[in-house]
Formats: structure tokens, C-alpha cells, sequence
């Protein structure tokens, strides 16, 4: 897990939007076809970019699980929800940039504790997974960035 | 933390944020300012749809989210209850592998071994590019060149495919219910999942294991009678939990219940031993009474032991206290042992008459007809402009089949030859509707067929085996995330309808076949949906005036907030039955059958497939109570219960061929080989292999269920239009369990 510095904010937002945003097939034919492939693939996606469906426990594996419930429980007591109705509340985009919100605020370090123990601890995993199956120079270094944000235990 | 520059520069240059003035500008784009409060929990009233008695559910949502799905208290389909599949429902709404987007093969090459490239697409993309697709196709081949593998279902759906003249239109009901349904039409008046079973004196079960593999409705409904003290008897090639819960189980060799059913009918009639008030006043067994008694004259109780393995005396007995009991009742059903093999539609005829010999057709104890409301359908509220005739050929051959013909329906079993070898190249464009190929015998052929095809739709939850040979692939809405009036037709001595709420937000970007019937028909065929006012049919106007047209209620939310609605009226015994027959008759001899070409009175027909020199065992095949079909393995909490298939053996089957418990074990057929491991069970008997159905799913594509187990199918073959016709299949019976097999022990 992070040593939660303010240096970790930009890398966390730029990662989250990173992760978020499916580039525009019509621009970069390239990067939406690894975009699918890597996160949302009819044929199975390698690396799902929601908490839930990494649980331990492979029978709990689900979207839409206890995780995202705990995060709409976070963003709400900060006074927020995600603009996307439709994309899971722990999709690690969203997670990634609350996490740089958190810290950007200043907020006390007990609070962000339990913040990446609660809802960034699969990070490490998920970053393995996508420094494995990227393909592109750009997904290749958000892995490597990631798993240097969270290097795990 | 040690990041280079050379990561922060790449990072910067992808995501544009890094040295940006203001670092958390992301979260101002995809964060708002909400209330604090936390969303309460709410229960809220649907049903099941995951078969169709649709179980009465009450779901706990919040934040649109499925918490936990319960069975509805007094309600008459699931009294309370949810079955295994039901109660895993919201595990099916958050399968991490659904659908979730439309996406675009930029791949051209198919195959399940490539990589499609998928490119996410939009609604109004992928719309118009099938919708040019489909123009292009029709206007060059004519429509016989489209295929819709679908039910016809949702109502708006069926108009979309009557307003382009889809002529191929397939459906799984031939492996499913299809020969009872021909069959009943004519000898009753019409199918009926209805079987009284409570008030039942004695139930007689072919193959079908009703208490494990089959509805809640009719699990209560069987216990309930045990209860009350009816007699059960099973005959079944394994023992099952049906055998276990019956008062006695027969050992009958499979595929034979049809010897057992016409013997058993010879004994009845010439004991006189029929519900005299029943058959004299309600069935056409006196006008033709002299053909009847000579036809099953042949078929004694010694003849059929010789056949089934059921002894004489037993079969005697069985049909003597069955027709004494005053309540006897047997229940036909689909892919449960008995009902596909190549004489199905005789042994459904027998099944018939046998009941109507019991004199409980639509009686207290027997099988009945469904009271219900009528609720109407988008062509009764919205009269559409004339269709267009089907015209074209049928790739799957039914047209040949009179009394498939009729239904309206196709073949599954058939359609791979009529792609590959009776009109090769006439199919261009394929639409797939929530079917995947493992629901196909001998799905090798169904693969190389789909291949042939210029351009393919998927439309479904999950990625199937199917979407790997999409053009576009459609992510579909489920039962949580969609409304409707859902009117119950399996325990209904009076007319019950319950709501189906959208409980769940849908997620992503799923939709229903009804939203994509009306975009397709805006660009396709406008004028059938458009209302008489000119404006675009909307589905949820539809709903509200299905509901007042029934009197359900105002509107739709009405009947929502009422949940279920009954009208408790007293049931009141048929004396006309639908059949065809000039005095409204329950029909025997069935006159319709035979000026079709096939046969007025069941004739005996052994099954398709028999043991021989190589291939020695009998190969059966069993869907898993815990499972639908093909469709449901995916599901991360059913998988847990039963992750994968084996080959059942009889421990001495297995020490004759020096085979262990777990070993892989090879097992062939004429058209294929699975290599799995065995596992021995009492159950089965020794001259028989048996492999559960709905496994084998290819490996990358399903993230619970992909590469595990194998396909029961590659073992069955299929079959030609040709095959049926020269087997007096005159009901298009789909043979998905008639084949044989041998096994050996690997290594
Ligand atoms: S029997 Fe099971 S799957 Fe069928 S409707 Fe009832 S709960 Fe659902």
C-alpha cells in the first residue's frame, strides 16, 4: 500500500481518468480495441476494473457486490456520487480518483487508512493482471505506474 | 514510491493531467455533490423469470442494486419458494462476464480459436449498421436468406421479425415441448402445464425426474400428493430423486416407455377398465371404437416386458390400479428421459389417451386447463397494417413435417443439415436471440453452419459460445431490469397475473429485444411501429394499456403497487374440448393425424439409436436440478454447487472395464468422443453411460463456466429432415438424448 503523499494525487487522477475514459475508436482505433479487450471483452475480460469481481473468495466474485455499496457509502459521506448512473461505484477509475481526493484535502490519515484498506487493497493484484495482458505502451505504463502506487503487502 | 520521468511523461501524454493546473479536474468530470443520506432498503414485489411458472420474488433493492431475492409469501407458483436457479438470481444480474456494451468484430476471420477484436460501438451505431445489413441482405437473397434463432417473444419482437417476413425462424421448443404440444392440441384441446397432482390418486411418471429436475409448483404439487396418499410410480433408465420420493421405481430400458404406455392402454380397454362417464361423454372412443380396440389389441403386456425390461405382471398391475384409483394423472414433459427420442410423439399420444382413459382430463386430480386473464397482445392494441406472406424456403426442412408446420415454430435438430447440405449458402444473415450452440446435437455442425453465414447478430446476457461468431454483439437486459404483465399458466385453477418490476437500475448499456424491435422497425418497416396517431409505438404506453385492457388495474404502476392480482372464481369442469373433432371431443383417434400423413393411433417405434457391437451402452443424457438447460453455468454460486460434468458409470460397468472413480475415461459415438473423468454411481445401470447437459462451454469465454467440462452433445448426432420422415417423427421429436455410445479407460 501507498505512503499517502500529495505527490500520489495528480498520478491517482490521471490514472482514474485514464482508466475511466474508453478512447474514441473513430481517433484511436488502437487503444479502444485494448480498452475492450482488456477491461470490458464479450470473450472475458483479464482485467475487470471493478473491486467486486476481484474478491477473494471466487464464489463471491460479482458486479455490483458489497464493495460497491461500501463506496457509495465513502463518496456519500464526503457529499458525492458518480456522475455515471450506469458503471459500478468501484470501478477502480472512480476509486482511484476519490482515493486522490481524499488525499488531496488533507484528510486525516486514519480516514484514508481505512479508505485503502476498505476499498484499494485488490489494487496490487489488478495492477499485476493489467502489466500482464497490456498490450499498448500506454496501458503498459499505467501498470507499471499503478503497481508502484500500490506495490501490495 | 519511485517514479521515473519517463513514467510521468507517458502517463501526462495519455491522460493529459499530470501538470495540469488543477490535478483533480477528473474528479469534478466524473463526480457530483449528492445527498449524504444513505438510500434505505426497500422489498419490493416481482417474479422469477428464469422459467416459466415465473415464482412470486421479493427482491431487496438498494441503490438499484439486487441485495437478496426471496420466494413471495402465499403466492400459488412458489409458495414461498424459490428453486436454485431462482434463488441465484441476482448472481445472474451481476455475472462479471455479461454483456455490457454493443460491440464490433474488426476481425474478419471467425472461429472460436480467433480473436474478434471487439470494438465498442454505439446503440445508434450498431442499430443502423444491422438495419442496412439486414436491407442489403433481403433486398439481394430475398428474406429466406435471414435467420432468427429466437422465440417469439417479446410480443413487439414477433412483430418486428411478421413485418419483415422472416420465414427461419427457429426456436429450441422441438428439444423441449414441442410433440406434446402437437399432441395435445388435437387429442384435448390444447397444451396444459397444468397437472393437479394434489389432488391426485395416482401419478404415473415417464423418465421425468419432476421432483429434482423440473418447478417448484411441481415438487410441492408431487410431496403434497405423497401427503395425501397417492400412489407414484417411475419408470426411469436411473435412479433418480423422483424414483426415491415414488411409491415404486421400474428399471425400464431406455427409450422403451412407449411399449409400457400402449400396453398398458391395451389393458385398460380390454378390462373395460376406463372412466366409462368420461370417455362415452367427452371423447370420440365410440365412434371410433372398433379401430381403437383392434389397434392396441397388438400391443400386450408380455410383448412390452420383452421391449421395456418391465415385467408383464407389473405392467398388468400398474395399469389395473391406475385406472381403478379414480385419479390417475400422467404428466408429459420434455428433456426428461422420455420425451426425445425418436418416438416421442407416439409415446405423448399414448401419455394422452392414457389420461383420457382416466377420465381426468380437466378434472379434479388430472391435468386441466389454465384459467387465466387475457391479456393483450401489441397487435390487439396496435392493429398492424397487413403482413407481408411468408414466403422462401425452410432451411430446417419443417415444411415437410405438416404437423410441425402448424406450430409455427423449428428445428433445432435439423438446422445444421438444412445450412450445411440441403440449402447450403441460402442463409446470409443470422440473428441469435439468448441461444448458444451447446443447446444443438452434435454442436461441431452447428459451428461449421454459423461460419458459413455473411453476418451475425448475438444478442444475450452472457458471452455464450455464440458471440464468438458475432458480427455485433447486443448486451441484453434481464427479468430483474425489465416490467411486464406475466399472467401464470402452471397452478391456475383461477386467473392469477403478477407484475414483473424492473427492480434493478439497469447497468451498462443493456436493452430488450423490444427496444431493438422497434429501433430495427423505425429503420426497417415504420409503419408497423407507429400507433394510429403516427407517433413511434412506446413499450411503456404498451404496457399500461395491456393492463387496463385486462383490468389489472389503472396502469401499469397501479398493478405494480398491487403486486399480484387473483380472481379466486370457482372452477368449473370443461365439457368442450378445442380438438377439431365436429362435437367438440376429446380425440383418441386423432383424424387429423392421419389426413397429415401420420398416424391417427400410436404405433410402436423403437428410439433411433440401439446398442451394437461398437458402440455397446445406452448414452443418456440429464439436465441438472440445479441448472437451465445451457445457459445458467456461468452463474459464479451454481457453479460452486456443481462446477463441471462427469461420465456416470455403475460401479460394475466400471470393474468389468478396470475403470477407478475419477479416472479419465473416453467415450465415443458414431459422430464424436469426450474424454472426461468417471464417476460411479449406483444410479445408472450398467449398460448405460450417463453425462449431465449444459457443460463444455469453450474456454476463454465464460469466466466461471469457460473450458470446464465437456459437451454431452458431441456425442448425439444429428439429424436430417429426411431421417424424421422416414421415422414416422411425424411430431419433429429432436432426438437430443438418442444416441450410444462405448467407453475405455485413458492411460
Ligand atoms: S421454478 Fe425456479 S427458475 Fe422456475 S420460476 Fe420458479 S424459482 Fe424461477
Amino acid at each position: 500500500m501507498t505512503t499517502a503523499t500529495l505527490d500520489a494525487v495528480p498520478l491517482c487522477a490521471a490514472l482514474g481518468r485514464l482508466l475511466l475514459e474508453a478512447p474514441d475508436a473513430a481517433t484511436d482505433p488502437e487503444a479502444a480495441r485494448e480498452y475492450v479487450r482488456l477491461f470490458l471483452n464479450p470473450q472475458g475480460a483479464p482485467c475487470p476494473p471493478w473491486q467486486s469481481v476481484w474478491e477473494e473468495d471466487p464464489g463471491a466474485r460479482r458486479l455490483l457486490g458489497p464493495a460497491h455499496h461500501g463506496a457509495l457509502g465513502w463518496y456519500r459521506e464526503f457529499g458525492f456520487a458518480p456522475n455515471l448512473d450506469s458503471e459500478p461505484a468501484d470501478h477502480i477509475g472512480l476509486l482511484l480518483l476519490f482515493y486522490a481526493m481524499l488525499l488531496d484535502r488533507e484528510t486525516p490519515p486514519a480516514q484514508v487508512a481505512a479508505f485503502e484498506k476498505q476499498h484499494l487493497a485488490w489494487v496490487p493484484r489488478f495492477a499485476a493482471a493489467l502489466q500482464q495482458q497490456a498490450r499498448t505502451d500506454v496501458m503498459r505504463e499505467a501498470a507499471e505506474v499503478l503497481g508502484e502506487l500500490f506495490p501490495g503487502a | 514510491m519511485s517514479l521515473t520521468r519517463r513514467n510521468l511523461f507517458r502517463l501526462s501524454g495519455a491522460a493529459g493531467l499530470l501538470g495540469a493546473a488543477n490535478p483533480l479536474s477528473a474528479f469534478d468530470q466524473f463526480f457530483r455533490a449528492a445527498d449524504p443520506t444513505l438510500a434505505a432498503s426497500t422489498k419490493v414485489t416481482t417474479c422469477c423469470g428464469i422459467c416459466s411458472p415465473a415464482c412470486g420474488l421479493q427482491a431487496t433493492v438498494q441503490d438499484g442494486v439486487v441485495r437478496f431475492i426471496e420466494g413471495l409469501p402465499n403466492d400459488a407458483h412458489g409458495e414461498g419458494h424459490l428453486c436454485g436457479k431462482g434463488a441465484a438470481g441476482a448472481q445472474f444480474l451481476y455475472d462479471p462476464d455479461r454483456l455490457k456494451y454493443p460491440m464490433r468484430r474488426t476481425n474478419p476471420k471467425k472461429g472460436f480459436g480467433e480473436d474478434p477484436g471487439w470494438e465498442r460501438i454505439s446503440w445508434e451505431q450498431a442499430l443502423d449498421t444491422i438495419a442496412a445489413k439486414m436491407k442489403e441482405t433481403v433486398d439481394a437473397y430475398g428474406t429466406e436468406s435471414l435467420l432468427f434463432v429466437t422465440l417469439p417473444s417479446p410480443d413487439l419482437w414477433a412483430r418486428f421479425m411478421n413485418a419483415m417476413g422472416v420465414v427461419n425462424r427457429i426456436d429450441h421448443i422441438d428439444v423441449c415441448f414441442q410433440t406434446d404440444r402437437i399432441v395435445q392440441r388435437y387429442t384435448t384441446g390444447g397444451k396444459t402445464w397444468c397437472n393437479d397432482f394434489e389432488n391426485s390418486k395416482y401419478i404415473l411418471l415417464f423418465g421425468w425426474d419432476l421432483v429434482a429436475k423440473a418447478k417448484v409448483v411441481y415438487a410441492n404439487g408431487i410431496v403434497k400428493a405423497r401427503g395425501n396418499g397417492a400412489k407414484v410410480v417411475h419408470f426411469s433408465p436411473t435412479y433418480t430423486t423422483t424414483s426415491r420420493m415414488a411409491s415404486e421405481w421400474h428399471n425400464i430400458n431406455p427409450g422403451t416407455d412407449l411399449a409400457v404406455a400402449l400396453a398398458m392402454i391395451q389393458v385398460i380397454l380390454s378390462e373395460q377398465l376406463y372412466n366409462k362417464e368420461f370417455v362415452d361423454n367427452f371423447t370420440n372412443f365410440a365412434q371410433y371404437e372398433s379401430q381403437i380396440r383392434a389397434h392396441f389389441a397388438q400391443y400386450s403386456p408380455a410383448w412390452a416386458a420383452g421391449i421395456s425390461g418391465v415385467p408383464a405382471a407389473d405392467i398388468q398391475r400398474i395399469a389395473r390400479e391406475f385406472a381403478a384409483s379414480g385419479g390417475g394423472i400422467v404428466p408429459a414433459h420434455k428433456k426428461t428421459l422420455c420425451a426425445n427420442y425418436m418416438n416421442a410423439t407416439q409415446l405423448v399420444h399414448a401419455i394422452s389417451i392414457l389420461n383420457m382413459l382416466a377420465g381426468t382430463i380437466d378434472r379434479p386430480g388430472g391435468r386441466y386447463f389454465p384459467r387465466t386473464y387475457s391479456v393483450p397482445g401489441v397487435d390487439a392494441v396496435y392493429p398492424p397494417p397487413a403482413y407481408p406472406p411468408k414466403s422462401g424456403r425452410r432451411v430446417d426442412g419443417r415444411d415437410k413435417l405438416p404437423l410441425v408446420q402448424e406450430t409455427d415454430t423449428g428445428l433445432f435438430s435439423t438446422l445444421a443439415d438444412g445450412m450445411l447440405n440441403k440449402f447450403p449458402d441460402m442463409i446470409k444473415f443470422a440473428f441469435w436471440n439468448a441461444y448458444t450452440i451447446l443447446a444443438f446435437p452434435n454442436p461441431k455442425t452447428m459451428e461449421q453452419a454459423m461460419a458459413k453465414v455473411d453476418f451475425t447478430v448475438v444478442m444475450d446476457f452472457i458471452p455464450t459460445d455464440t458471440v464468438t461468431m458475432a458480427d455485433i454483439v447486443l448486451p441484453s437486459a434481464m427479468y430483474l431490469e425489465t416490467s411486464d404483465v406475466v399472467v401464470r399458466d402452471y397452478n391456475a385453477k383461477y386467473p392469477q397475473a403478477v407484475a414483473r418490476a424492473a427492480v434493478a437500475t439497469p447497468i451498462f448499456e443493456t436493452r430488450t429485444a423490444g427496444y431493438v424491435a422497434i429501433e430495427l422497425g423505425k429503420r426497417l418497416c415504420p409503419d408497423y411501429f407507429k400507433t394510429p396517431d403516427g407517433a413511434w409505438i412506446n413499450p411503456n404506453t404498451l404496457l399500461d394499456e395491456k393492463v387496463k385492457r385486462a383490468g389489472l388495474g389503472t396502469n401499469f404502476a397501479d398493478f405494480r403497487a398491487k403486486g399480484i392480482v387473483e380472481n379466486r372464481a370457482a372452477f368449473t369442469p370443461r365439457t368442450s374440448f378445442a380438438t377439431g373433432d365436429a362435437n367438440n371431443k376429446c380425440q383418441i383417434y386423432v383424424p387429423q393425424f392421419a389426413a397429415r400423413g401420420a398416424e391417427a393411433l400410436p404405433l410402436w417405434h423403437p428410439k433411433r439409436e440401439m446398442p451394437t457391437e461398437h458402440y455397446p451402452l445406452y448414452y443418456l443424457t440429464f439436465i441438472p436440478g440445479i441448472h437451465k438447460r445451457n445457459t445458467t453455468q456461468n452463474n459464479r454460486i451454481l457453479n460452486e454447487i456443481m462446477p463441471t460434468n462427469a461420465a456416470i458409470l455403475n460401479p460394475a460397468l466400471a470393474a468389468r472395464l478396470n475403470i477407478r472413480e475419477g479416472q479419465m475415461v473416453l467415450v465415443r459415438s458414431r459422430v464424436g468422443q469426450i474424454g472426461l473423468p468417471a464417476h460411479l454411481s449406483e444410479t445408472v445401470r450398467p449398460d448405460a453411460v450417463m453425462v449431465a447437459h449444459g457443460f463444455g462451454h469453450q474456454s476463454r469465454l465464460l469466466g466461471a463456466a469457460g473450458g470446464r467440462g465437456v459437451r454431452d452433445g458431441d456425442l448425439v448426432p444429428e439429424a436430417s429432415i429426411d431421417d424424421f420422415v422416414a421415422a414416422g417423427n411425424y411430431g419433429g421429436a429432436s432426438c437430443i438424448m438418442d444416441a450410444v455410445c462405448s467407453v475405455e479407460p485413458l492411460s
